[in-house]
């Protein structure tokens, strides 16, 4: 090929476009979440004639959690929405109805996407100290969020602050929690400063 | 043909997704947006993957569906859904991203004469001379017969030379060819 006038080592320079290792480990995390049916990594332990027998015995365990979850809503725990799951990020929008979500992963000027350890501390606080709440809510959702987590399927949910009570409600679920005051107050805080830097972005 | 495994999957991208994010960088002139199209392009691959022949060298083949990711999003960014993509030209209000300016006066340079440029005469400077890809496979990825990449790397050259001799900023030996 002709000679580039004495620019090819700029050229050269220019194949280098610097790239942070923890840019590049985020992508591929973002990647995983934007692939649904991403491939198991554990292999297959059980022969294939017990597969057919370990399917029978959850639909069996699972058909006694959700009858018994039935019987016993107030018993049911917010705690098992994150548990102590590894969050790899969060991604935060306002919400618009109490039907719809939002906050669907993707970067827009819409929704925020949070990594930060203190906000995954406030939240994850806030969810497991909420308990079912039988509490009639007025207002509109707030907050669509959702926590983005390794080996595990992501948690969505709408936030209302209903007179200054914080409520939560899971995207699958019906059942609403109340979030007590005190971390609920620091919850809304964080989600508050969210929003507002979402509402400036052009 | 069976779906990758994961471990495959991550191992091509941590091989591949830096240069694949150098290329798209390149064409888009913005770090978040090269970063988020990177993953777009991972995710695309990830489902075609079966599509994948082998007849090419797999970097090759990421970079053509790269390619379609970033014009497709030049395409959304310029309102206009079939832009002609042999006169688009970069925004003159557009800054010179940082990452290029600590490369020093020259790549900068460089680099600003490559993007006034006309799309197609960028495209083919950046896989000849940036990622010094072969006639054959920019053809593949470009989607050009040969002979088109040819007669373009040539007129590229040209309009480049022309560029860097209009803004002055050239020293005589540099525009010397040999």
């Amino acid at each position: 090929m002709k000679s580039s006038f004495g620019f090819d080592n700029s050229f050269r320079e220019l194949d280098r476009i610097p790239r942070s290792q923890k840019q590049k480990q985020d992508s591929l995390q973002k990647i995983w979440s934007g692939i649904e049916d991403r491939p198991k990594r554990k292999k297959n332990i059980f022969p294939k004639f017990l597969s057919a027998a370990a399917v029978m015995a959850a639909c069996i365990m699972f058909a006694f959690i959700i009858f018994s979850e039935d019987s016993t809503t107030g018993g049911s725990s917010s705690a098992d929405m994150l548990g102590d799951s590894f969050i790899s990020q969060t991604a935060i929008a306002l919400s618009e109805t109490e039907n719809s979500f939002s906050a669907d992963g993707t970067y827009s000027a819409e929704t925020a996407t949070v990594k930060d350890e203190k906000w995954e501390s406030t939240a994850r606080t806030a969810i497991n100290s909420a308990m079912p709440a039988e509490a009639v809510i007025d207002s509109k959702p707030l907050y669509d969020i959702q926590f983005i987590m390794k080996g595990k399927e992501s948690v969505k949910v709408k936030v209302w602050n209903e007179r200054g009570e914080v409520y939560f409600k899971s995207m699958d679920s019906e059942i609403m929690y109340a979030v007590p005051s005190e971390e609920g107050a620091i919850f809304i805080e964080y989600l508050e400063a969210i929003a507002h830097s979402i509402q400036k972005t052009p | 043909m069976e779906r990758i495994s994961a471990e495959a999957f991550e191992d091509i991208y941590s091989e591949y997704s830096d240069r694949i994010y150098g290329y798209i960088f390149l064409l888009v002139n913005d770090k978040e947006v090269a970063e988020d199209l990177t993953q777009d392009t991972f995710i695309k691959a990830y489902k075609y993957m079966s599509q994948f022949n082998g007849e090419s060298q797999i970097f090759t083949w990421l970079v053509r569906i790269s390619r379609n990711v970033a014009i497709d999003y030049l395409r959304k960014k310029n309102r206009f859904k079939f832009f002609s993509i042999e006169k688009f030209q970069l925004q003159s209000d557009e800054e010179t991203p940082t990452e290029i300016m600590i490369k020093g006066e020259k790549v900068t340079l460089l680099y600003e004469a490559i993007r006034h440029l006309k799309l197609s005469y960028q495209e083919v400077l950046i896989l000849r001379k940036i990622k010094e890809f072969s006639i054959k496979e920019t053809a593949e990825i470009l989607n050009w017969n040969e002979n088109k990449v040819k007669i373009t790397t040539s007129r590229a050259l040209a309009a480049l030379k022309k560029e860097l001799q209009k803004r002055g900023e050239i020293h005589e030996e540099l525009i010397r060819i040999r």
